[in-house]
């Protein structure tokens, strides 16, 4: 079996088990997508300086609805295969019977289940809808669809990233920078989202920033 | 030299031209042809010496027997060997002849016009001091015409550009390492040729000036004792110059003072990084050799997860064996419609893969890996405060030198108002008159050559400043070029940044996977060597917008079987430009040849080649051992398809 489908097909059984703690029972293959996405976007936000350890497995490309990776499609396939996840309409859930069981002796296992829980608590509290909107404020994807390109890196050159970078020194000017140190990622990211979508609220052009 | 009958002629092609011949055959001495055809039998250009208080220019030179040397003394018609070299520049013929036996020029026509000239050998022109005795010879009117037509401001460039970046010589020296060469290369070519010549001018002058200037004060200082004692004798009518002077003389021996600390705690400095980087290099090495264990563990762990039947195979088997019952469409099967194998599956019949049961712990290397990737992050800070210390310390050094320049400079204007007042004492004695005279000459003559010295520094330095500034683009677009050739040898993100190095001195360094390699010992033999092509090879296709032409002997030398494919695409990527490459080959490793032979065909490039194993000189080794006779009669069917 080709190591990244294996590897992408673990990422899948994480993802579902994260979010039946935030209550999402089931996901669609484009959630299961816009969540992966995500999550290697914002590894390269928060650490910036590290290797981002999902930029070698993923390549996402652009559709209408937004970013796709063909390699998640086929990962879903492989574990609906092998019943480890159950179909129903499309909706996309655990059959908690078949996890496999030396899973989490994955290297960076932790680290990545602790990433996507983040993730997903981050997106839950913003709702869908509001994530729909993102990806279609998202530069790069804009960018990409205008001038018809297929493949979008999450990697620092990335144009989503620049903006979000961007707006982060201006959001770190309105945080007390001593408290910066001591707060988790998803601290960060939930204090983030507030500033940026508050801006929003207001009618502020998130470009000026 | 070589057993060819009378006369050799080759045709160089655009592509690759390979001369191949074992140890010994005279493939060195085919490219010492070349290149005395082209240039003559220099080996570096004009450099600025004394002697004897005479600035003399000379170019280094081979022997200039060095192709009598190499013949057969049994010919009888050696004083008649002689090369002919035809060559292109900017679409005009050349065509040169030189004698072999006695190095001169015998003939040149550029697009078919004769050049007119004295004929004499080089050995007497070399003598020449200046451009007044060589006006009239052949050898002076082609270096004249030659540079013209290249577009350079004087021939020795052309030396220079051909023994320096275009021939990697056995030497094996590399330039990129080099300061020296990167200021040359910068001045000739990154720079206007007027600012070229003018810095060079300028460069020679300060040497020579300073040289003066020393020379007249170490004879003065040869003559204080006499004067000094001469005037202890005598009563001083005027002290308050002494004074002034015996306080500038402390203010300088504190500035000296300082300056020699700095200097101590600069050198500290420099080791210190020294060793931060080869820390960071090891970091980067034990680095990769976690990941690399990392990565066969992952696999590992997704084989034992992945790598199984699926559930429902056992139950499909059964209602295959069982019920005769094919479990995808649930038709009746045959009993022998599908062989089921306990080692096999009865779907695609390939083996089940073992799994690996091996208990696998990878807990410890993750911790490894964090840990460095820690030590990494503050080494990389620790470097960088480093650096930047450094870089402030070198310009309080330049500060503090500025500072003691002008500390002597007043102390020459003081001593020669003492010198002026004592000179207006009574005096009698002739032998102190005679003494004093001297050495107020010397003094006199150090004090103007210090002054033309300091004079023509801030002249450079203002014209260092100027071509600093028109320099940043071109190192943009030649960092983008050794990228591009630098990472198909070593498949890591390279790069070419254009900073100070260890001793303050700006220049370009290779970025190996964001590491710096400021030393050429940072990297392995072979990567030395190809990351040093890769410079060459961008300075080429930066500067020409005609096809070139790059010499390398023996490429395959020191490549290990990692790395011969990306070697040889290097130079197929030269190629991409219609330029051409020259390389001697001594069939030591095949695999690389193979390589570049057969991409070189697949891109449509021409391959010329020598066979230096039959014309060349062969030992009794050579004639005795049939490997290598069919290592090239393998090569040569590969060529010639």
């Amino acid at each position: 079996m080709d190591n990244k489908i294996d590897e992408i097909s673990a990422d899948i059984l994480l993802v579902l088990k994260n979010s039946m703690y935030i209550g999402w029972s089931s996901l669609s293959s484009l959630s299961i997508i816009r969540i992966i996405y995500f999550s290697t976007l914002f590894y390269s936000f928060i650490y910036n300086d590290d290797s981002n350890p999902f930029e070698n497995t993923y390549t996402f490309t652009i559709n209408f609805r937004g970013p796709f990776c063909n390699d998640i499609d086929k990962a879903i396939i492989n574990l609906l295969s092998r019943e480890n996840i159950l179909n129903n309409q499309s909706q996309y859930s655990l059959n908690i019977n078949s996890l496999p069981t030396t899973m989490n002796k994955l290297p960076y296992y932790e680290e990545k289940e602790t990433w996507f829980k983040t993730v997903i608590k981050i997106l839950s509290i913003y709702g869908e809808n509001k994530i729909y909107d993102l990806i279609f404020r998202d530069p790069e994807y804009n960018d990409k669809r205008k001038r018809n390109q297929e493949t979008i890196s999450t990697d620092t050159n990335n144009k989503s990233l620049s903006f979000l970078n961007k707006f982060k020194s201006l959001f770190e000017k309105n945080l007390n920078i001593k408290y910066k140190s001591t707060l988790s990622p998803e601290q960060y990211l939930k204090l983030y989202f507030d500033y940026v979508f508050s801006k929003v609220i207001k009618g502020e052009e998130l470009d000026e920033a | 030299m070589y057993n060819c009958g009378e006369n050799f002629e080759y045709t160089f092609v655009n592509g690759i031209n390979l001369i191949i011949g074992g140890n010994g055959t005279g493939k060195t001495t085919f490219i010492n042809i070349i290149k005395y055809a082209l240039i003559g039998l220099y080996r570096s250009s004009t450099e600025a010496k004394m002697y004897k208080y005479t600035r003399k220019d000379r170019r280094k030179t081979y022997p200039y027997s060095y192709f009598m040397d190499r013949t057969d003394k049994n010919y009888p018609h050696n004083t008649d060997a002689k090369v002919q070299l035809l060559f292109n520049i900017n679409n005009n013929e050349i065509s040169i002849t030189r004698s072999l036996y006695s190095p001169k020029i015998i003939e040149v026509s550029i697009n078919k016009t004769k050049i007119i000239g004295k004929i004499i050998e080089q050995e007497k022109y070399d003598l020449f001091q200046n451009d007044n005795e060589r006006i009239g010879y052949l050898q002076y009117n082609y270096e004249k015409k030659i540079a013209g037509l290249a577009g350079l401001s004087s021939f020795d460039d052309l030396i220079y550009f051909i023994v320096d970046v275009l021939v990697f010589d056995e030497r094996r020296n590399t330039v990129l390492w080099d300061s020296e060469f990167q200021n040359n290369i910068m001045l000739k070519y990154f720079t206007s040729p007027e600012d070229n010549i003018k810095y060079h001018e300028l460069t020679q002058d300060i040497k020579y000036n300073d040289s003066l200037s020393r020379h007249k004060s170490e004879d003065a200082r040869a003559l204080k004792p006499v004067l000094k004692e001469l005037l202890a004798n005598k009563t001083v009518k005027n002290n308050s110059n002494e004074l002034t002077l015996n306080k500038l003389y402390e203010k300088l021996e504190l500035i000296t003072s300082k300056i020699e600390n700095l200097i101590l705690i600069i050198e500290n400095n420099i080791k210190k990084l020294k060793s931060l980087r080869d820390s960071i290099s090891l970091n980067e090495l034990e680095f990769q050799e976690k990941e690399k264990e990392i990565e066969i563990e992952r696999k590992h762990i997704l084989a034992s997860i992945w790598n199984t039947k699926n559930p429902k195979y056992s139950i499909y088997e059964e209602n295959i064996k069982k019920n005769n019952i094919c479990p995808m469409c649930n038709k009746k099967i045959q009993n022998n419609d599908i062989l089921i194998d306990l080692n096999t599956c009865f779907l695609c019949h390939q083996p089940f893969l073992a799994t690996n049961n091996k208990n696998i712990s990878n807990s410890e290397n993750i911790k490894q890996i964090k840990n460095l990737t820690f030590k990494k992050k503050n080494l990389l800070v620790e470097l960088e405060n480093l650096e930047n210390t450094n870089k402030k310390q070198n310009s309080n050094l330049t500060d503090l030198k500025n500072i003691q320049l002008k500390i002597q400079l007043e102390i020459i204007k003081y001593e020669k108002n003492t010198n002026s007042d004592k000179k207006s004492l009574n005096n009698q004695d002739e032998s102190f008159l005679i003494v004093q005279n001297q050495y107020n000459q010397l003094i006199k003559e150090r004090d103007t050559f210090a002054d033309i010295r300091l004079k023509k520094e801030i002249e450079r330095k203002k014209l260092a400043d100027k071509i600093q500034k028109s320099r940043i683009n071109i190192n943009k677009k030649l960092s983008n070029i050794f990228a591009d050739y630098a990472e198909e040898f070593m498949g890591l993100k390279s790069e070419l940044k254009f900073i100070d190095d260890q001793n303050g001195i700006e220049r370009y360094i290779p970025y190996i996977d964001e590491i710096p390699r400021e030393d050429s010992e940072a990297l392995s033999e072979s990567q030395r060597f190809f990351i040093d092509h890769s410079f060459r090879m961008s300075i080429l296709e930066h500067f020409y917008t005609r096809p070139s032409f790059f010499i390398c002997e023996t490429p395959e030398g020191s490549l290990d079987i990692s790395y011969e494919k990306n070697a040889a695409n290097v130079f197929l990527k030269f190629l991409r430009n219609n330029n051409a490459l020259l390389l001697t080959i001594n069939l030591n490793n095949n695999a690389f040849i193979r390589h570049i032979v057969r991409e070189a065909k697949k891109a449509i490039k021409n391959i010329g080649y020598i066979n230096l194993l039959e014309i060349g000189k062969k030992s009794s080794v050579h004639n005795e051992d049939m490997t290598i006779k069919e290592t090239f009669n393998e090569i040569r069917r590969l060529i010639d398809g």
